[in-house]
């Protein structure tokens, strides 16, 4: 019992970690309409960085705004440089996806080339141990946790209670609407990424902080469980992959107790088949409907 | 013609049949009935591990491999089980997978299936795990008595044959109307459907056959090298099939080869002979850079790749209904 | 008396015993619902053979919705539809169109990366060729029907006028040729009742008139029709029978003047 209780608390930590990195993949949906399959190499690459910066000196608040920013950068930029000019042609969504899994393989192979295939990890210490109940927690885990809920909840101010997060809202519930309406759609976007960037950068620091060791490959094995999440929460709807994440990183941890710990990949992706299978659209599925994901 | 020489020919002959088959399979659920398989190595794999595992046999006690195997079978059975493998594993994801999702969310799924395969395969004793399955006895070896260049040519020749038939298979389905039912799914399933067309059923249809050729692909390959291991099928050699049925030109079986020669074979069997200026991993890496970006600059400059479709009429008209004047209209893509 | 068959107009062997004046088409207690919102409120109607019956209503009515029900893009929550007495509630699109109840698009719905003609072709139906059987035996076996939807295919083309695009490919047509190219697809099916959406919405006058005239000849070859649209002219020209849709349920029906006159078919186009 106290094995599934210690679960749920390794469960909340991943579930943080991938809150941060569903929202930001499901945003990048909302507001261009793509599903950004490079994400998990930028993730990848802002990892590296941390490293980078972490074994600079940089003390852990540093090295996650480091990340933060790279990925914020990373994602506007690819944004601007590869799929807004696709998209202004007229590439549909067919063509779409093909540049994102293009951009996807030269991201990682092309760390795999200027890196190398061997391991590495960040040089923070966990720090000390927490108990709660049969639950333990090192420092680290609990900056990851608060980060991630601190995030979240920016983000709901932002798209409650601003301006940018009311034209992004309406961006991503009807693009051509919106524009009609005179909203600034194209710095909309750009904003869009900018912020889904920080959240990818967050994801990436946090992901490997938490893992023993990482290498090129990292970023774009976490897609699964990434997916998984949004897709259940519903693409493009930010709630839903809070609530995607939070299912997905419990349920992945949990199940743990009962089967072999290689295997956690494969429950998000059981989980993903079974959302497929009975409500393709997903939970929170305005958006994911709207743009017709599935019929 | 040195040994050498000889060597390395056939060996390319191989990989030229190899890939051309893959790049058929590819192209038909692609190129001509609009399914994007980010998983169709994964499709390749099934093949080869149970042509692999069909030739061992099964594991003896204190084998160093720990895999599921029968047998072993004789020649030509592997490849055929083979074949059966993928179609079975792509009827199983074709139905769970192929419903009616936009084609990207579809696209994306299959990724997902790709990793999740990959994961699976190294972590569990079903196919040799992390090591994958190797000493895989070459056919008909001991039974010809041929000379090692000679066994070679041999299974050069075998693959051109395979090659062959899978192309005659496949001509026949994109010359007929069937090959233009799945071209009319593709272009729009619900027009398709508004005259009569089972669009699961036939997209599903496309989906095994693909699988099935896949896998035959994965098997020839196999039964050639001998060896099979995940990190040899990671999503990225999806993706390198892809770049040569887009840069060959997807939709038409033409195009499909002629990628199929020009970016597998020459592009990375080419790049073994550049001097190893570097390390080699960074060639390695840098060579999947420059796949990634052929891949960008075809679909931005020339998305209908090197060989367009060709428009038809009539397939009872002259030349199938080929019209002799190449109409290439930019394909923009739905 | 038989409706008369002709290339490319008449249903096949379902339509053979139809007879002027008998039911083609019933709904009874139709119904859909989209979220909160009644979309189409329990509609009963019956199409007779022969003729053209046109639905109109104001934004909102219903009437896309109806049409989607009818031809299977949509499953109803409750109600059934009847086509040639056969119960057709649970059966997809595809199988409708087998049956001879065939619908076009009010936005293209061509095959942009075929030509004119094997847009015209693929619709031709009963296709051996189209089978794994087919496939198997071969080109023997499906050559003569080939030829056969190839003669139809350029004569529907000549008729409308349109022979010379035979080898044009369909994405590159105006926006008027891929108005008519549903109409000559849709004839391809051999089709017992056309489902037309919206055929004249943006489409200019001299063309709009063209279609007009091509439908009338279809109707006195013995096609029945149903068409949604919006331009009340053209529903005024073309049809027998017209029903009037307000939110959801079939307000009134009638000949295009008696509703003309009607009060209550005025106040809910007003009032919406």
């Amino acid at each position: 019992m106290s094995q599934f209780v210690a679960s749920i608390g390794f469960g909340l930590v991943t579930a943080s970690i991938l809150a941060l990195a569903a929202v930001g993949f499901t945003l990048q949906f909302g507001v261009t309409n793509v599903l950004n399959l490079a994400y998990g190499g930028v993730m990848t690459a802002t990892a590296f960085i941390a490293y980078l910066v972490a074994h600079a000196g940089a003390g852990l608040a540093a090295t996650l705004a480091a990340g933060a920013l790279f990925g914020a950068a990373a994602s506007a930029a690819l944004n601007r440089a590869v799929f807004s000019p696709f998209i202004r042609r007229g590439t549909g969504v067919f063509g779409m996806i093909v540049v994102a899994i293009s951009v996807s393989v030269m991201i990682d192979n092309g760390l795999l080339s200027f890196i190398g295939p061997s391991f590495f990890s960040l040089p923070f210490s966990q720090g000390r141990s927490f108990y709660l109940g049969a639950m333990v927690f090192t420092s680290t885990e609990l900056i990851i946790i608060g980060l991630s809920v601190v995030a979240m909840l920016a983000l709901h101010a932002l798209l409650r209670y601003t301006r940018i997060g009311k034209a992004m809202r309406a961006t991503a519930a009807d693009a051509v609407l919106a524009r009609g309406c005179g909203v600034a759609t194209g710095r909309v976007i750009d904003l869009g990424w900018l912020i889904s960037g920080a959240l990818c950068g967050l994801a990436g620091v946090t992901l490997v902080l938490n893992l023993a060791t990482f290498d090129t490959t990292t970023g774009t094995e976490f897609l699964v469980p990434i997916i998984a999440a949004a897709v259940l929460g519903g693409v493009g709807q930010p709630y839903g992959a809070m609530l995607g994440a939070l299912i997905v990183g419990l349920a992945s941890q949990v199940s743990t107790v009962f089967i072999q710990p290689e295997y956690n990949t494969a429950v998000a992706f059981v989980i993903l088949i079974i959302v497929l299978l009975v409500r393709p659209t997903g939970i929170l599925s305005e958006i994911a409907a709207s743009r017709e994901l599935a019929a | 013609m040195s040994i050498g020489v000889q060597f390395y020919l056939t060996t390319i002959l191989v990989y030229i049949g190899v890939d051309i088959i893959a790049c058929l399979g590819l192209n038909l659920q692609f190129g001509v009935a609009g399914i994007i398989n980010f998983a169709f190595i994964a499709f390749q794999a099934i093949g080869a591990y149970a042509a692999a595992a069909l030739a061992l046999g099964p594991p003896f006690p204190g084998d160093f491999q720990h895999y599921v195997g029968f047998g072993p079978l004789p020649f030509p059975l592997p490849i055929l089980v083979a074949g059966v493998a993928g179609g079975v594993a792509s009827l199983v994801v074709g139905v769970v997978c192929l419903r009616r999702l936009r084609s990207d969310y579809q696209a994306m799924v299959f990724l997902v299936v790709s990793l999740i395969a990959t994961t699976v395969a190294t972590n569990t004793s079903l196919v040799g795990g992390a090591a994958g399955l190797s000493t895989v006895p070459k056919p008909l070896y001991s039974g010809l008595g041929l000379t090692l260049v000679g066994y070679q040519w041999f299974f050069a020749a075998l693959t051109g044959a395979f090659t062959l038939c899978v192309w005659l298979a496949v001509r026949r389905i994109t010359n007929s109307p069937l090959g233009r039912a799945l071209r009319a799914v593709r272009d729009n399933e619900d027009t398709a459907q508004a005259v009569g067309k089972n669009v699961q059923a036939m997209r599903l249809s496309a989906f095994v056959i693909g699988g099935v050729i896949a896998a035959i692909s994965g098997a020839i390959l196999v039964l050639f090298i001998s060896a099979w291991a995940p990190s040899g099928w990671l999503y990225p050699e999806t993706f390198v099939y892809f770049t040569a049925v887009i840069v060959g030109g997807s939709g038409n079986n033409l195009g499909a080869a002629a990628g199929a020669m020009l970016v597998p074979v020459l592009f990375l069997e080419g790049a073994r002979f550049l001097p190893t200026l570097v390390n080699p991993t960074f060639i390695d890496g840098m060579q999947w850079v420059a796949i990634g970006a052929l891949s960008l600059a075809f679909l931005w400059f020339r998305p209908a790749g090197i060989f367009p479709e060709r428009a038809r009429g009539p397939l009872t008209d002259k030349h199938g209904g080929q019209i002799e004047r190449v109409r290439a209209m930019l394909v923009k893509a739905r | 008396m038989a409706t008369p068959r002709h290339a490319g107009t008449t249903g096949g062997d379902a339509a053979a015993g139809l007879s002027q004046g008998s039911t083609i088409l019933a709904t009874d207690g139709l119904a859909k619902r989209f979220g909160g919102q009644t979309a189409v409120d329990h509609v009963n109607l019956e199409v007779t053979a022969g003729g053209i019956t046109g639905v109109i209503g104001p934004n909102g009515a219903g009437k896309s919705t109806l049409l989607g029900l009818v031809a299977g893009a949509l499953r109803p929550d409750s109600g059934t539809v009847r086509f040639l007495g056969d119960d057709v509630t649970r059966l997809p699109t595809y199988r409708r169109s087998r049956l001879g109840l065939v619908r076009t698009f009010q936005t293209s719905g061509e095959f942009a990366r075929m030509t004119v003609i094997e847009n015209l072709l693929v619709a031709s139906p009963r296709q051996v060729g189209e089978t794994w059987q087919g496939y198997l035996l071969g080109r023997r076996a499906w050559r003569r029907q080939e030829a056969e939807a190839a003669e139809r295919a350029r004569t529907i083309l000549r008729r409308f006028s349109m022979a010379d695009k035979e080898k044009e490919l369909a994405g590159g047509l105006s926006g008027g040729q891929k108005r008519l190219l549903e109409v000559m697809r849709a004839l391809m099916t051999e089709p017992a009742m056309l489902l037309l959406d919206e055929p004249m919405a943006g489409v200019n006058p001299s063309l709009a008139r063209t279609v007009e005239d091509h439908l009338l000849e279809l109707r006195d070859e013995g096609l029945t029709m149903m068409l949604v649209e919006h331009e009340l002219g053209a529903v005024g020209r073309l049809c027998d029978r017209v029903l009037v849709m307000a939110r959801g349920r079939v307000l009134a029906e009638g000949t295009m003047d008696q509703l003309q006159a009607s009060h209550e078919v005025i106040d809910a186009y007003l009032v919406g």
